[in-house]
C-alpha cells in the first residue's frame, strides 16, 4: 500500500477575507479602539475615567439585550419584539415590587418570567408554525406593547414606587469599585458565550442558522432549539427590563419603544450575521459598546441628533454589506474541483 | 353554471372570506352604533383612519410579491412630509413640489433596492438599517418642531383635505386610482406577470430570460414612490409634518397586505383581496375607535390579526395532513397487517 | 441462519416512485470485511439502493440481513447507531463551524461536568484526520475548504468512532484530485482489512481494478450480476451495463441531413470553453439541422456546459460564435436573444412555475414579445396556447389551468413550446424525456426532428444511450469535465459511448 504525500491545498490563510471571518471579535475590538482614539482627539472631555465609565455602564443593558437578541439571530431568525418584551416585563415587575416592597429580590424573578412566557410564545410560533420570524415578532412587538399599556390602566411607575434595594442592585458596589450592574452584565455575556461555545444545544445553535437542511439531515431537533433560543432571549430581556427600569426610576407603557433598531444594529455591529450561523455574543456585547461610544462621542463632540440616527443606520447597512461581501469571497476562493477536467 | 360558482369559490377562498368578515364586522359596528350605516360617515371615516395606510400597502404589496420586505417606507413618507413642508415655506408651486418629492421617494426606493440585489443582502436587516438613515434624514429637515399648519399653502394640502361635491375625498378618488393602477400593473401587464413569476420561483424566471434583479429593485421603487404620494395625502389630512411621522403605521401596512391574502414568500395574493383587507381592518379599527380603545390596544388587536392571517398556510397544511393520516389509517384497518 | 462471512444480505429490494421502477427484485450479498463495487449507468437504481440500505427510503419490498439480522432503519441516525454509515456525494456540512464542530455535531464529546470537552474534540478529530491522511487543520472552517478536502470531513464524520459495519460510499472520488483518490483508497483498504464491509459506487470502472474484490452490476432497477473483479474486464462490465438490445422503441427516425460542412456554416461553434470547477477545453460545432447528441454520466458537466453557453453559469474562458458572430456570453436573455434557448434537467424547478397557469408558463419567456403597450396580450397569448396544444397534443383543460395538473409527459411539452414562439437558430435540450411516459417521449422526438428540419441546431444532452443513438447524427461524450470524444451517427454503438465515458477515453 502506497502512502502518498499529502499536498492538500489549503485556502489563502493570509485573505483578507479568511481573516475577518475568524476574527470578528477583534474587528470589533479593534474598532472600538479607533473610536476612541478619534473621539479622544476631537474631545477633550473624552478619555477621562468617568466618562469611560458612563459609556460602560450606559452600554451593559444594551450589550444584555445585544446577548439576548445574538442568540436569536444565529439561528437565523430574528426577534423585533424585544423592546415590548423589555416593557411588559419591567412594568410588571415593578408592579408587583410596588404592591409588595417587602417581597425582596424574589420579585426579580417575575420579569424573567414574563420574558421567558413571552420568548415561548413567540418561538413556538416561528418553530412550529414554520413562518417567517420577522412578521411574528412584528405582531408580538404590538401585543406585548399593548397587554403593558392595558394591565397599567393609564398608571405609571414613579421613583417613589420603586424599594430600595431595587436601586441598589443596580447602583449599589457587591465589589469594590465596580458597579452592579456592570457585573451583572458582563456576567451574562459570559456565561450565555460558554453555554454557546460548551454544550451540545448551544453549538446547535449554531449549526440551524449555518446550515438547516444538514441540520434536519442529522436529526437535530431544530424546532425545540430554535423554541429554546427564543426562551433564552425572552429570559434575558425580561432581566433586562428589570435592570432597565431600576436605573431609569420611572416605567411607563411606551417604555423603551424603538430600542429594537439599536439592539439589532449592536447585534450587527458586533459581527453577528444575520444570515446565521456565526458570530457570538461577546462580539454582539462589544457592538452594544461600539454603539454606545459613538452616541457619547458624539454628543461630546456637540453632534446633532441628526448624525447620531444616521450612524446607526448606516452602521447596520455597512456591516451587512461587509458581512456579504466577506462571505461571498470566503466561499468563492476555492471553487470547488469536482472534475478532473476543471483545473482551469 | 354550477360547476364555475364551485370552481370561482376555491380559486377566491381567501378574498370571498375576508369579505364575509367584512360583513360582519359592518353588522358588529352598526350593532354597536346604529350611526354607523351611513355611507358618507363609513367613507370619510375609513379615509381618515386608512387612507395613507392602503397607499403604502400598495407599494408594500409589490415588495411582498417578490418575497422581499422595505422597513423603511414609513420613513420614506416622513421625510417627504417634512420635506414638502419646507418646500411649501419656501414658496415653491405645488407642481414642481411634487415632481421633486416624488422623484426622490422613488430613487430612495430604488437605493433600498439596489444594495439588496447588487450585494444579495438580507432585506429585512438592510431596510431596517435605512429606516433609520431616513428618519434622521427627517429630523435634520423637519427638526424637532416638525411643521403645522401655517407651513402649508393652500395648494399643498388640497388633495389630503378637500372634497368634490362636499361629500367624496379627493385623496379617496386618488386611492381609487391607484388601486386601479395597481390592479392593472399587476394583473394585466407584463411587469405583473413578471412580479408574480419572480415571486414564486426566481431561478426558474431567470432562465426564462428575465432580469430578476432588475424585477426585484423595481418594485422598492414602486414602494418608495408610494411613500412620495402617502406623504402628499398625509399633509393634506392632518396638516403637519414632523419627523415621526407615520411611526406607527407598519404593522398596519403588513397586517393589510398579509390579511389580503399574500403570501409572505411572495408570488401569491390579489388585489381584491387586499381591498377586503383594507376595508375590514379599517372597520375594525373604526369600531375599536367607537368603543373607546385606546391605541395601544388596538394595536394589539392589529398584531393578532396579522400573526392570525400569517398561520393560515400552516394550519391548512397541519388540517391537510391530518385528513391525510386519518384517511390512511381508514384504509389500512380493515385490511390487517402487511 | 448466520452465515458468519455474510455482512449484508440485501433481498428481493423492490421500490418505485409514482409508478416508475426504481429497484426490481434486487438481491445480492455483501461478505464482511470486503470492498464491494456497486455499478451501473445513472437511473439503474444505485442511489435508490444506498438511501434504503441508511434509512432514508423504505423498500416497497423485501428485506435486509445485517450480520443475519433483519434490519429496517427509519433514518441515518438509526442506521449509524446499528453500524450503517453512508457517505453522499454532496457534503452536508455547517460552513460557518470549523471541522471538528462539523464532525462531531450531535455528538459532542462531554466532560463529567456536562460541557463539551473541546480539547478531546479536536484531539479525536486530529486522530481521525490523521488516520485518514489528511492534513488539515481541525479548526479550519469549513467555508474555506475544496469540495475534495469537504469529502474528507464527511468521512472523518463517518468514521471517528470506528464501529462500523458497513460502510456505503456513493461516488466518493468524484470531487477528489488524483493523491486524494490514492488516499481513499488507502484507507478503504485498511477498513476492509479491519473487517468492514464497504459498498463502493462508482463511474470509475478503471479505478476498480486493483481496488474492489467483487462487483454487482444493476440495468434498469435489476441485478444484473455480481462476481469477483479478477473475473471480468472492462469491456465485460461495460456491456454488463449497457446490454440490452436497441428496441425500436422510437421508431424508424431518419438521420436529419446535417449542414454544410466548413465551420463558417455552423449556427453554433464554441472553442475552449471552461469554467471554473465544472469543465474546460470544450470545442465543438452544431450545424443548422444537426441533432448532436451530448452523452456522458450524471455528474460529468454536460448540463454545466448548457448552461454556460446560455449564460445561466458564469464562463471563465473561451470564445463562443452564433452563426459565425463572435458572442460575449453575458446572461441568458442576452443568449436568448442571440436565438439560443435551454431547456433544463430539473424541469420541475427550473423549467416551470409550478403556481403559474399552463398558458403563462408558456409564454413566460416570449411575453415581451407579444406584449401590446406593456399589457399582456390574452388574444394573442390564447392563439399561441391553441397552436402549441393541437401541434404537441398537450392535454390540458384550458390556457388558465394550473401547470400542476398536468402530467409529467404535458408538462414537458409546455416546456417545450415556451420557446417555439421566439424561433431560436439553436436549441439545448437537457434529458429531454428524462421522467416521461413513452408516449410522450416519442412525440418529444418527433418535435426536435421537426425543429431539425426547420434548421434549427440541436444540441441533446441525454443518459438515455438508445435515445442517443436514435436521435443523433453526432455524438459527443464528456467525461469528468472534458470532451474526451466525438462518434459519428455510424460508428457509434451503446459500447462505444459508455467506454468513454467511464474511462475517459476514446475506444
Amino acid at each position: 500500500m502506497r502512502m502518498s504525500e499529502t499536498p492538500l491545498v489549503q485556502a489563502p490563510k493570509s485573505h483578507w477575507s479568511v481573516v475577518i471571518l475568524k476574527n470578528r471579535v477583534m474587528g470589533v475590538l479593534l474598532f472600538e479602539v479607533l473610536i476612541i482614539i478619534i473621539f479622544s482627539i476631537a474631545a477633550r472631555e473624552f478619555l477621562t475615567i468617568s466618562n469611560l465609565n458612563t459609556i460602560f455602564l450606559n452600554a451593559c443593558i444594551l450589550a444584555i439585550l445585544a446577548c439576548a437578541e445574538g442568540v436569536v439571530i444565529i439561528t437565523r431568525n430574528y426577534d423585533v419584539s424585544v423592546a415590548s418584551m423589555l416593557a411588559l416585563a419591567a412594568f410588571v415587575g415593578f408592579d408587583l415590587i410596588k404592591k409588595f416592597p417587602n417581597a425582596g429580590p424574589v420579585l426579580i424573578l417575575v420579569p424573567i418570567g414574563i420574558g421567558i412566557v413571552c420568548g415561548l410564545i413567540n418561538g413556538s410560533i416561528v418553530a412550529y408554525g414554520r413562518v417567517s420570524s420577522v412578521f411574528v415578532t412584528l405582531g408580538g412587538l404590538s401585543i406585548y406593547r399593548g397587554i403593558v399599556t392595558i394591565y397599567a390602566q393609564g398608571h405609571q411607575i414613579e421613583p417613589k414606587d420603586i424599594a430600595d434595594w431595587v436601586r441598589g442592585t443596580v447602583t449599589g458596589s457587591f465589589l469594590p469599585g465596580i458597579s452592579n450592574l456592570a457585573i451583572i452584565a458582563i456576567l451574562i455575556v459570559v456565561l450565555v458565550s460558554i453555554y454557546l461555545r460548551y454544550t451540545r444545544i448551544g453549538r446547535q445553535i449554531y449549526a440551524i442558522g449555518s446550515n438547516p437542511d444538514a441540520a434536519t439531515f442529522y436529526g437535530l431537533k431544530v424546532s425545540r432549539v430554535i423554541l429554546g433560543a427564543y426562551v433564552l432571549c425572552g429570559a434575558l430581556t425580561g432581566l433586562a427590563g428589570f435592570l432597565f427600569a431600576a436605573r431609569s426610576s420611572y416605567v411607563v407603557p411606551w417604555f423603551a419603544q424603538g430600542l429594537e433598531m439599536k439592539v439589532i444594529g449592536a447585534v450587527v455591529v458586533g459581527g453577528v450575521s444575520v444570515l446565521g450561523g456565526s458570530g457570538n455574543v461577546v462580539g454582539a456585547a462589544l457592538g452594544a459598546i461600539v454603539l454606545t461610544t459613538m452616541e457619547n462621542g458624539l454628543i461630546l463632540i456637540g453632534a446633532q441628533e441628526v448624525v447620531r440616527q444616521l450612524l446607526y443606520g448606516f452602521a447596520i447597512v455597512g456591516a451587512c454589506i461587509l458581512d456579504a461581501s466577506v462571505l461571498k469571497r470566503v466561499s468563492g476562493l476555492l471553487k470547488a474541483t469536482k472534475r478532473r477536467g476543471a483545473e482551469a | 353554471m354550477r360547476g364555475g360558482f364551485r370552481h370561482f369559490l376555491q380559486t377566491y377562498s381567501w378574498e370571498v372570506v375576508i369579505f364575509i368578515f367584512y360583513l360582519i364586522s359592518v353588522a358588529v359596528a352598526t350593532f354597536l352604533s346604529p350611526l354607523y350605516l351611513d355611507a358618507f360617515q363609513i367613507l370619510y371615516s375609513l379615509q381618515q383612519s386608512m387612507g395613507i395606510a392602503s397607499i403604502l400597502a400598495i407599494g408594500f404589496m409589490m415588495i411582498i410579491l417578490v418575497g422581499e420586505i422595505d422597513l423603511s417606507l414609513p420613513a420614506i413618507v416622513a421625510v417627504c412630509t417634512v420635506s414638502f413642508a419646507r418646500l411649501s415655506v419656501n414658496g415653491v408651486p405645488l407642481g414642481l413640489a411634487i415632481l421633486i418629492m416624488f422623484t426622490f421617494a422613488t430613487l430612495a426606493g430604488l437605493l433600498n433596492g439596489f444594495l439588496i440585489v447588487t450585494f444579495s443582502l438580507p432585506s429585512m436587516a438592510v431596510t431596517l438599517g435605512m429606516m433609520g438613515v431616513y428618519r434622521a434624514i427627517a429630523l435634520w429637515i423637519g427638526g424637532y418642531e416638525g411643521f403645522g399648519l401655517d407651513a402649508f399653502k393652500p395648494s399643498y394640502i388640497w388633495v389630503g383635505s378637500e372634497f368634490i361635491a362636499g361629500v367624496i375625498p379627493i385623496s379617496f378618488l386618488l386611492l381609487v386610482f391607484l388601486f386601479i393602477l395597481a390592479y392593472f400593473l399587476i394583473h394585466k401587464s407584463v411587469y405583473g406577470r413578471l412580479l408574480y413569476a419572480t415571486g414564486n420561483n426566481r431561478q426558474a424566471t431567470y432562465l426564462s430570460g428575465h432580469s430578476i434583479k432588475k424585477v426585484i429593485a423595481s418594485t422598492y421603487g414602486i414602494g418608495g414612490l408610494m411613500s412620495g404620494v402617502a406623504a402628499l395625502v398625509y399633509i393634506g389630512q392632518y396638516q403637519s409634518a414632523r419627523a415621526d411621522n407615520v411611526a406607527n403605521i407598519l404593522l398596519f401596512v403588513v397586517a393589510c397586505v398579509a390579511l389580503g391574502g399574500f403570501s409572505i414568500s411572495g408570488g401569491k395574493g390579489r388585489i381584491v383581496g387586499l381591498i377586503f383587507s383594507i376595508l375590514l381592518l379599517g372597520t375594525i379599527q373604526n369600531g375599536m375607535g367607537l368603543a373607546n380603545i385606546r391605541g395601544p390596544v388596538q394595536t394589539l388587536v392589529i398584531g393578532l390579526i396579522l400573526i392570525a392571517a400569517i398561520l393560515v398556510p400552516t394550519v391548512m397544511r397541519a388540517i391537510g395532513e391530518l385528513r391525510f393520516r386519518a384517511k390512511n389509517l381508514a384504509e389500512k384497518l380493515p385490511a390487517g397487517s402487511k | 441462519m448466520n452465515d458468519n462471512n455474510l455482512r449484508l444480505r440485501i433481498n428481493t429490494i423492490s421500490k418505485s416512485f409514482g409508478g416508475i421502477e426504481a429497484l426490481v427484485d434486487v438481491s445480492f450479498d455483501i461478505k464482511t470485511g470486503e470492498i464491494h463495487a456497486l455499478v451501473g449507468e445513472n437511473g439503474a437504481g444505485k442511489s435508490t439502493l444506498v438511501k434504503i440500505i441508511t434509512g432514508l427510503e423504505s423498500p416497497d419490498r423485501g428485506t435486509l440481513l445485517l450480520d443475519g439480522e433483519e434490519i429496517r432503519f427509519h433514518n441515518p441516525m438509526e442506521a449509524r447507531a446499528g453500524g450503517v454509515l453512508a457517505v453522499y456525494q454532496d457534503p452536508k456540512l455547517f460552513p460557518n463551524l470549523d471541522i471538528a464542530e462539523n464532525v462531531f455535531m450531535g455528538i459532542h464529546p462531554k466532560t463529567k461536568a456536562g460541557f463539551i470537552d473541546r480539547k478531546l474534540m479536536y484531539r479525536k478529530t486530529r486522530e481521525v484526520l490523521d488516520w485518514l491522511g489528511a492534513n488539515l487543520d481541525p479548526r479550519a472552517m469549513v467555508v474555506s475548504l475544496s469540495t475534495g478536502q469537504m469529502q474528507f470531513v464527511e468521512f472523518a464524520r463517518a468514521l471517528f468512532d470506528a464501529n462500523e459495519k458497513l460502510l456505503l460510499l456513493d461516488e466518493p472520488t468524484a470531487s477528489l484530485s488524483p493523491n486524494e483518490v490514492d488516499q481513499l483508497f488507502g484507507i478503504v483498504r485498511r477498513l476492509r482489512d479491519r473487517g468492514v464491509s464497504i459498498i463502493f459506487i462508482s463511474h470509475r470502472i478503471e479505478e476498480l481494478f486493483g481496488f474492489a474484490d467483487r462487483i454487482t452490476i444493476l440495468r434498469d432497477g435489476a441485478h444484473v450480476v455480481t462476481d469477483d473483479m479478477s473475473g471480468l474486464s472492462k469491456e465485460r462490465i461495460v456491456q454488463y451495463m449497457v446490454g440490452r438490445s436497441i428496441s425500436d422503441f422510437y421508431g424508424t427516425a431518419a438521420a436529419s441531413q446535417g449542414g454544410e460542412r466548413g465551420k463558417e456554416g455552423a449556427v453554433l461553434r464554441v472553442e475552449q470553453l471552461a469554467s471554473k470547477g465544472e469543465f474546460s477545453d470544450v470545442s465543438f460545432e452544431i450545424y443548422p439541422g444537426e441533432i448532436v447528441g451530448m452523452a456522458g454520466l450524471v455528474g460529468s458537466g454536460r448540463t454545466e456546459i448548457a448552461k454556460a453557453i446560455f449564460g445561466a453559469i458564469p464562463l471563465s474562458s473561451g470564445t463562443v460564435w452564433i452563426e459565425n458572430q463572435e458572442v460575449n456570453v453575458k446572461d441568458p436573455s442576452q443568449m436568448i436573444e442571440e436565438g439560443v434557448v435551454y431547456v433544463p434537467e430539473d424541469r420541475e424547478i427550473e423549467g416551470l412555475i409550478a403556481e403559474l397557469s399552463v398558458s403563462d408558463n408558456m409564454l413566460l419567456p416570449s411575453v415581451l414579445k407579444y406584449a401590446v403597450m406593456g399589457f399582456v396580450n390574452s388574444r394573442e397569448e390564447t392563439k399561441i396556447y391553441s397552436r402549441y396544444t393541437d401541434q404537441f397534443q398537450i392535454r390540458s383543460a384550458g390556457p388558465r389551468t394550473m401547470i400542476s395538473s398536468l402530467s409529467g409527459g404535458n408538462r414537458q411539452k409546455v416546456v417545450l413550446s415556451k420557446w417555439m414562439a421566439l424561433s431560436p437558430k439553436v436549441f439545448i435540450f437537457d434529458e429531454p424525456t428524462h421522467g416521461i411516459d413513452v408516449g410522450s417521449k416519442a412525440q418529444v422526438h418527433k418535435v426536435i426532428h421537426e425543429l431539425a428540419a426547420q434548421d434549427i441546431g440541436i444540441l441533446m444532452i441525454s443518459s438515455d444511450l438508445p435515445e442517443v443513438l436514435q436521435m443523433s447524427d453526432r455524438i459527443l461524450v464528456v467525461s469528468d469535465g472534458l470532451l474526451v470524444g466525438e462518434f459519428s451517427r455510424d460508428e457509434a454503438t451503446q459500447e462505444k459511448i459508455m467506454a468513454a465515458a467511464v474511462t475517459g477515453k476514446r475506444g
